[in-house]
């Protein structure tokens, strides 16, 4: 009887040290810091604005398991995706098309801010990752990954990480007398017009490093 | 004293008026017959191929893209649009916008794009005379003017050339119709009062 009783209690014990430093992406939490929803253009070479510069930001705590911060998490472990169930982004280098502005911190936090997203494609909302994991809302339940309304154009129209010729080609297709698409929209002014198309112009050749 | 002030003050409200003329002025385009752009009159240079230069007037400012279409006379048959940038959309009859990869320098009269055209007509005679060349909003979008380095949408004004302008004009035609012209009687003459 003691015997099991010892390993239980070591069984417990191995389990607890093994999931310290483990990500639990249910406490971890991230903080959307500005008003949505948020416009973000971005680019392949990533030669955008930052996030902060358009007005927004993201604050993240990561915990373990046991609710401990983990401290030094590298800032590369940090990226974002999107979470547009219609449309989606193309991430030049997938986790290295952003990144936090530092390692995390004792208390496990850190922000996502000084950030150009190197990307083509488009989307309505965006979701933090850190090491794989999709962040909630820091409560374990519900366990939802956090989508921001942040939306996001590219001058790479075709998601192939390459502004060329085939973009022009599919601005053209939503260019008026065609019926709108926002994804055309790459100024948000509710119409694809010349400037969208000065803005293509700008970023033509553009392609992910 | 008061003489002096009031001719001073008569002074300044002129020179602020001439500015506010002078920044509201709209940039304007226009086509021109000649790649120094100093012609935007002609006569009809004989049927074939030949050139339209358009040209932006007056941007003071870096141009990333222009937006605008060309309404083309009788005289003048469009072939294709040349020197044009990479992110070029539709044609200069049917509405073009154009995004430049290197802003256009709008500090001087600055080229946006060459047309190439066929000349129809032979001469100046009827119907060729006093044909414009007008540069138009394009009907695509209802807009004529062009992006700075902001993208923000600037409008422009379009100026018309001529073909064959009536003034100059050069038909070949002999004596007696002249005459007629002038000579009520003649039959087949037209009168002008």
């Amino acid at each position: 009887m003691s015997k099991s009783i010892i390993l239980v209690s070591c069984f417990i014990l191995l389990a607890g040290t093994a999931s310290a430093g483990i990500i639990d992406p249910c406490r971890s939490s991230v903080v959307f810091n500005g008003s949505a929803p948020a416009y973000y253009f971005a680019c392949p070479r990533g030669e955008t604005r930052t996030f902060s510069s358009r007005g927004f930001s993201f604050s993240m705590r990561i915990v373990d398991w046991q609710g401990n911060p983990i401290a030094f998490i590298p800032k590369q472990d940090f990226w974002v995706i999107d979470c547009d169930p219609v449309r989606n982004l193309y991430l030049c280098g997938g986790s290295a098309s952003s990144s936090a502005d530092s390692s995390t911190n004792y208390a496990g936090r850190t922000t996502m801010s000084n950030t150009a997203l190197a990307a083509g494609g488009c989307a309505n909302g965006l979701s933090v990752v850190c090491q794989g994991y999709l962040l909630g809302p820091g409560v374990p339940s519900p366990c939802t990954p956090v989508c921001v309304d942040v939306r996001v154009r590219s001058t790479d129209l075709n998601r192939d990480g390459y502004v060329n010729l085939s973009d022009v080609s599919v601005i053209a297709g939503y260019y008026p007398p065609a019926l709108y698409n926002e994804c055309g929209d790459l100024d948000w002014d509710g119409k694809v017009s010349l400037s969208d198309v000065s803005r293509l112009g700008a970023h033509f050749g553009h392609q992910c490093r | 004293m008061c003489k002096q002030s009031r001719a001073v003050g008569l002074a300044l409200a002129i020179v602020a008026l001439a500015a506010v003329g002078a920044s509201a002025q709209n940039p304007v385009f226009a086509v021109y017959f000649d790649p120094s752009f100093t012609l935007r009159e002609t006569n009809c240079p004989g049927a074939g191929p030949g050139v339209l230069y358009v040209a932006g007037v007056g941007f003071n400012s870096l141009v990333t893209g222009v937006e605008f279409a060309l309404s083309l006379p009788p005289a003048i048959t469009w072939v294709a649009d040349v020197n044009t940038p990479a992110v070029t959309i539709g044609t200069t009859p049917t509405g073009i916008a154009m995004g430049y990869t290197t802003p256009l320098n709008g500090y001087s009269t600055v080229e946006l794009c060459r047309v190439e055209v066929l000349w129809a007509c032979a001469s100046c005679a009827a119907p060729y005379l006093d044909n414009e060349i007008i540069v138009i909003p394009s009907p695509r979008t209802g807009f004529l003017g062009w992006t700075d380095t902001s993208f923000t949408e600037r409008p422009a004004a379009g100026l018309v050339s001529l073909v064959c302008p009536a003034g100059v004009a050069i038909e070949l035609t002999t004596w007696g119709r002249v005459k007629a012209l002038f000579s009520p009687s003649v039959e087949g003459g037209e009168t002008h009062e």
